[in-house]
């Protein structure tokens, strides 16, 4: 312990950074200065010491000093684990964390929805894969039905069913605009043709109708129905969203038998990859989608991460009229979300600091200036010290 | 002359800090010595930053928030550099806590 005493001076010595030398000077100053202090109160020397060499070791563990200097009993076990240990940026770690969480809870359940009431012989029919895509940006606004071999190739990245792909392309060309584009099975494709005019009838008095009709018409756009404004449905659409469904369900049914293979697949009503859906389908089966679908796709061009997390539970619903009805817990959840990231957003931490006195502090509109002297700053885990500093910011 | 407690929360501040809390929960030494410590530390640490250093700092930023409250300025910068010497430290968000100088001066 006798050897505290032979530390070295700040001054004197050249340590391996002008900041420790500084530290080194400031402890040996302190201790010097309460020694009488100590005295008087009766405290034993050896004390003293000890305070120094506790001192120092926490300057140490803290890298507030690099190594050079003194190496003594440092060997003293640390009795404080809570030492100021320089801890990495938190805000960098936590913000992937959360977003991660976020990808991979959808994932994990995901969601192959079933294709509501349509009683098909094969199962895979009944659910489709959504991946998660930059469909969004590729909604194809003069595509709804207007099919071009382009529009009813899978994308690239889409996993894709392969087998009874080809014959819904087929189908759905069947049905364009009212024509006989590619006919394959006139019989079917007349069946379909009528029974969508009937839906039509059905569907008129649900909100949105006329916009609906006439989109389908100019072929812009065919709604999703089970998106996530579909809570905005009132009760009477519902009911006739019901019915609706029925004449839908009859058509798929009829397009099943007629072709005897997985065509009857339902367009999905909950991805944001819904448009690549209606392309294929080209709305035969998905014009039956009622009304909300529009509200849906609007929301999710604002957050498709969003119509994602919700396809799960969308899922769990055989019926569209039940999807509608659960739409507005689903939304809830998501806005709980968003909030949590925004406070996460709002915290500013940060272990970056400077400790100084100020000369001066202008402000001219909104360009500040400040004149400061005598700090300590803390960057990067790193101690500077300096006698002057000035800084420019702008507000 | 007077000085600040301001450095107390510099890593040397709390280094000390923390090994007077020790020594006084141990019982080595009493709370009103680790007080006259810590003054002492505030003179010294004073003293030492006008005596011993020679560099000067230049930063800049973008002012995130700004406070002056009790004759203290705050600052909180983002995406401010630092520049000492030929050396650079740049951060993405930085507080700075500043000391009116006159008033320890008198």
């Amino acid at each position: 312990m006798a050897a505290f005493t032979k530390v070295p001076g700040g001054k004197e010595k050249e340590l391996p950074t002008n900041v420790t030398s500084v530290y080194m000077h400031v402890v040996e100053d302190v201790i010097e200065n309460v020694r009488a202090d100590f005295q008087s109160d009766g405290v034993e020397d050896a004390v003293l010491i000890e305070l120094q060499a506790l001192w120092e070791l926490k300057m140490r563990q803290s890298g507030a000093i690099s190594g050079g200097a003194v190496q003594e009993p440092a060997a003293i076990p640390a009795p404080k684990p809570g030492a100021p240990q320089p801890s990495p940026n938190v805000h960098d770690l936590n913000v992937p964390y959360e977003v991660t969480d976020d990808y991979e809870a959808p994932a994990d359940d995901m969601p192959y929805p079933p294709v509501p009431t349509v009683t098909s012989t094969g199962e895979p029919v009944m659910f489709q894969y959504m991946p998660p895509g930059p469909s969004e940006s590729s909604i194809l606004p003069d595509s709804g039905l207007s099919l071009n071999a382009n529009h009813g190739r899978p994308a690239s990245f889409m996993q894709q069913p392969a087998p009874w792909m080809k014959p819904r392309v087929s189908l759905s060309e069947i049905a364009i605009d009212g024509q006989l584009v590619f006919c394959e099975d006139f019989l079917c494709s007349t069946l379909l043709l009528h029974l969508e005019q009937d839906f039509f009838t059905l569907s008129t008095g649900k909100r949105k109708h006329d916009e609906m009709a006439s989109g389908y018409v100019s072929g812009k756009y065919i709604p999703q129905q089970d998106g996530a404004g579909d809570e905005e449905l009132s009760l009477a659409s519902s009911v006739v969203a019901i019915s609706s469904h029925t004449a839908n369900a009859t058509i798929a049914h009829l397009v099943h038998l007629v072709h005897g293979h997985g065509l009857s697949r339902l367009p999905q009503l909950d991805g944001i990859d819904d448009n690549y859906d209606d392309v294929i389908f080209c709305t035969t089966v998905g014009s039956s989608m009622t009304v909300a679908e529009e509200d849906y796709n609007e929301l999710g061009e604002e957050d498709a991460q969003q119509a994602n997390d919700g396809t799960p539970k969308a899922a769990g619903k055989a019926e569209p009229t039940d999807s509608d009805g659960s739409e507005p817990p689903l939304n809830e959840d998501d806005d709980d979300e968003l909030d949590d990231t925004d406070q996460g957003d709002e915290e500013l931490k940060t272990n970056h600091l400077v400790l100084a006195q100020f000369d001066k502090v202008t402000r001219s509109k909104n360009k500040w200036k400040c004149t400061l002297k005598d700090g300590i700053m803390h960057l990067n885990n790193r101690d500077i010290l300096f006698v002057k500093a000035t800084g420019e910011f702008e507000f | 002359m007077a000085s600040y407690e301001l450095y107390r929360k510099s890593s040397i501040g709390t280094s000390l800090t923390d090994a007077l809390e020790e020594m006084v929960t141990n019982g080595t030494i009493t709370p009103l010595l680790a007080v006259k410590v810590l003054m002492q530390f505030d003179k010294s640490m004073q003293d030492a930053l006008q005596t011993k250093v020679k560099s000067k700092t230049h930063f800049k930023g973008h002012l995130h928030t700004y406070r002056f409250c009790d004759n203290v300025w705050t600052f909180i910068l983002e995406n401010a550099a630092f520049k000492t010497d030929n050396e650079t430290q740049s951060v993405d968000h930085v507080k700075i806590v500043a000391c009116d100088a006159k008033i320890i001066a008198r």
